[in-house]
């Protein structure tokens, strides 16, 4: 019948390339919109007038600071809300999966015309709240995921930069309402992007590719948490650090789904605030 | 209102494994459910009068008259016994995961074979197409039968085999020759002519291929390794499984000469079946919900042969309230506030129970239920399948019952009448008045809490939150539940009398 959007069926806590810097904190909210009307049954473009349009908002909380300069940890909390247009689905919302992450940054280089870093992360996402793993109208997969990656990034001094990340992500087994315990399809990731920040403003346009390592395909009925779910993503983000407010930014972000199996071709745009804390030094 | 299953469910069911399924009948080592290995089952007792109990369809003294085991002193039967130990002496790793695969016990793992094809073809054809008899739709109906004949064919093939048992008196090879190991327990003093798990074998596969012949060579193959398996656990001798063989086929071609015959085929109605019902514009009558419209799910089911009951007209309810009045709209401001206010809790008992599409459908969930309790007391082959086939016979009974009165009533789904009352399950494409989940529900719980009645109660409560889980999904009524729990419980009576006096202890 439908799946929940990839972006947010599946919690991942977002890394990038850039450390904060010791001392260096910045919390976030995010607010965001997806939507699809057709999804991908195996590899087959579908659509059901049973359920219409789903559409998702989510509002985040996402922290990210430096321990040193070196060590980064981050934590994210989405609330999520997702409902159908058509038929007679109940629609589903709540807070999903709490995020933690720690990245490492083991390797800064001088290179010509600019840095490279090589950066280590792992992070862990678990839900708090007790959404359904498998409704049809579902904000969430319930798994408790793993996931470790390396990310790479050339920052040259003119302000480009290019950031290439790769990583694999184990997910736990879920217990489901109707009694099952379910193994939930693990996956690696590879997201790349390209940017430019220069004074106040950030650009970067990227691309994702996640593919399931097993699982079943989506049943002409419903979704379960073990469908293989693959997909290509691109987007962009802007961000704006605001000139008359200290330390204060907005961004604005859009992404959709090119390519899937067995995910919504969902469509996401989002706008954010984001708050500088008073610097600590660090460690 | 919580009832906590006597195990987890731990089939390989649920929605979105059809593509699983797909690729092999028994994905036994399948990853995507976490099932535990199930143990041998060794049952408590013989039940050595059970060549005398009442069959369902079979004669079983005009099939026994046909067999003769080989005399045991031939050459033959030596050189049969000498099968065994060089089997035996080459065991692969595989043959021994065989051997205690089939052990857990030859009833329940047909019994969950037949879940499975259940799983695999609970899947609503898309509409337009024409039927496809290689493609059966395993929804609630079709699958009550399903289990029904199955059941009915394991307990009649064990009736004659168990005649045979006790009329020949064969010693099983592991006790005719010290040479010979039990790789898994046996019982030692169950004849061994003709072969149980044999019979049951034969006797499932052949329903099953009748009934899923899109399946049948994976059917066919299932049955070649369960018959195999039961020579290399030392269990029979190869004539044992021929004879069980042959006692099978001809169990299985009655049963199935009966389905031919019982209306099931003709349940699924036509156009001008619709046209003489409903014209889909009368608000206070039925109508589908599903874009694209799609008519009603088995509109002549009412019509199939029943088993226990002597009519439906005999137990048809009264009719639904009336919509002028209290009750009925009290009935749907109830459902409008549990759309608003269904906790977490509801959500989960509604997801336990629910059963849909994709699924192995009620019936098969008391199926589950019935295993648990087979297992808790060790009930032999034959009693086993003897459960079975009073459950599912009554089952599919209540079904044709339930069937009957929805479509004599036409009550339409309470999202019919509001909108706004919001589903936490599927809208099944059929009436409201009776709950078929209400009805399947009593009616399994009644027959075992007449063969188990140490868990009357724990089987009484789990029928009462499956016909509340319709209510707190928002797409049943009270009445649907409180009619449909009254009518299983009347149907599965009939039932019980027959257990009563089918002969056995």
């Amino acid at each position: 019948m439908l799946i929940a959007g990839v972006a947010t069926t599946t919690a991942q806590v977002a890394v990038d390339g850039f450390m904060r810097g010791a001392g260096r904190t910045s919390a976030s909210v995010s607010f965001s919109t997806e939507s699809y009307d057709e999804y991908w049954q195996g590899t087959t473009l579908r659509s059901n007038p049973n359920l219409g349009t789903i559409s998702t908002q989510s509002v985040g909380l996402y922290v990210s600071g430096g321990i040193t300069d070196y060590v980064d940890v981050i934590l994210s909390l989405p609330y999520i809300s997702a409902q159908p247009s058509a038929g007679n689905w109940a629609s589903q919302s709540g807070l999903q999966d709490l995020g933690a992450a720690v990245k490492v940054r083991p390797l800064h280089l001088e290179v010509p015309e600019g840095n490279l870093s090589v950066i280590a992360a792992g992070s862990i996402t678990t839900p708090v709240g007790d959404y359904i793993p498998d409704a049809p109208v579902a904000i969430g997969h319930y798994s408790t995921n793993f996931d470790s990656r390396v990310v790479v990034n050339y920052n040259t001094t003119f302000g480009g930069f290019a950031t290439l990340q790769g990583g694999y992500i184990h997910r736990s087994n879920v217990d489901v309402d109707r009694g099952y315990t379910v193994a939930v399809p693990d996956a690696v990731d590879f997201i790349g992007k390209l940017g430019y920040y220069t004074g106040p403003f950030y650009v970067d346009a990227w691309m994702q590719r996640q593919n399931a390592q097993s699982g079943t395909n989506l049943s002409p009925q419903a979704p379960f948490p073990t469908n293989k779910q693959s997909y290509t993503k691109i987007g962009a983000t802007a961000y704006y650090s605001l000139p008359w407010v200290e330390n204060l930014g907005v961004s604005v972000g859009f992404g959709t789904v090119l390519d899937g199996i067995n995910v919504g071709k969902a469509m996401r745009i989002s706008g954010g605030i984001s708050y500088g804390l008073p610097e600590w030094g660090g460690m | 209102m919580k009832t906590t299953p006597l195990r987890q469910r731990a089939t390989a069911a649920g929605l979105g494994l059809v593509a699983v399924f797909g690729m092999g009948l028994l994905a036994s080592c399948d990853k995507v459910i976490i099932e535990p290995p199930i143990p041998t089952l060794v049952p408590t007792s013989n039940d050595i009068s059970g060549g005398a109990w009442k069959t369902y369809i079979v004669n079983a003294d005009s099939v026994v008259a046909l067999m003769t085991p080989l005399d045991s002193t031939s050459d033959t039967y030596k050189a049969e016994l000498n099968e065994i130990k060089q089997l035996q002496s080459a065991l692969t790793p595989e043959q021994t995961a065989d051997i205690q695969y089939w052990s857990s016990g030859a009833v329940l793992r047909w019994n969950e074979i037949s879940r499975k094809l259940v799983v695999k073809y609970n899947v609503a054809p898309i509409v337009g197409t024409p039927p496809n008899p290689k493609v059966p739709f395993a929804q609630p109906p079709f699958a009550s039968r399903a289990y029904a004949l199955l059941s009915v064919a394991q307990y009649d093939a064990l009736v004659c085999a168990w005649k045979a048992k006790f009329k020949f008196g064969r010693r099983a090879p592991f006790l005719a020759d010290a040479g010979i190991k039990q790789i898994v327990p046996i019982v030692n003093d169950l004849p061994s002519y003709p072969s149980e798990h044999a019979v049951v074998a034969r006797a499932s596969a052949e329903v099953l291929k009748y009934l899923f012949p899109g399946d049948s060579a994976q059917i066919e193959e299932q049955a070649g390794k369960h018959l195999d398996t039961r020579v290399c656990a030392g269990a029979n001798v190869r004539s044992e499984i021929r004879a069980a063989d042959s006692l099978g086929r001809m169990v299985a071609a009655q049963i199935v000469a009966y389905a031919k015959t019982d209306n099931a085929n003709k349940a699924g109605g036509n156009v001008s079946y619709w046209t003489n019902v409903t014209n889909f514009t009368d608000p206070k009558k039925w109508t589908s919900l599903e874009l694209p419209f799609r008519g009603g799910m088995t509109p002549e089911w009412g019509k199939v042969k029943t088993w226990h009951i002597p009519s439906v007209e005999a137990l048809r309810p009264g009719p639904p309230p009336d919509f002028a009045t209290v009750e009925f709209d009290a009935s749907l401001k109830e459902l409008g506030n549990m759309s608003d206010s269904r906790t977490r809790e509801q959500w989960r008992i509604t997801d336990f129970w629910a059963d849909g599409a994709g699924t192995e459908t009620p019936p098969g969930h008391w199926n589950i239920i019935a295993e648990d309790l087979i297992r808790k007391y060790a009930q032999s082959e034959i009693r086993a399948a003897r459960t079975m086939a009073l459950m599912n016979t009554a089952i599919m009974d209540g079904g044709i019952q339930c069937w009957d009165a929805k479509y004599f009533y036409m009550l339409p789904r309470p999202s019919q009448m509001n909108p706004e009352i919001k589903t936490a399950t599927g809208i099944p494409n059929f009436p409201a008045y009776t709950s078929g989940h209400s009805t399947f529900s009593a009616a399994g719980a009644t027959v075992l809490s007449y063969i188990f009645p140490n868990d009357k109660t724990a089987v009484e409560n789990m029928a009462i939150e499956a016909a509340m889980s319709r209510l707190y999904g928002c797409i049943h009524y009270r009445f649907d539940n409180d009619t449909g729990l009254v009518y299983g419980t009347k149907v599965a009576e009939f039932a019980v009398a027959r257990g009563r006096a089918d002969g056995s202890p």
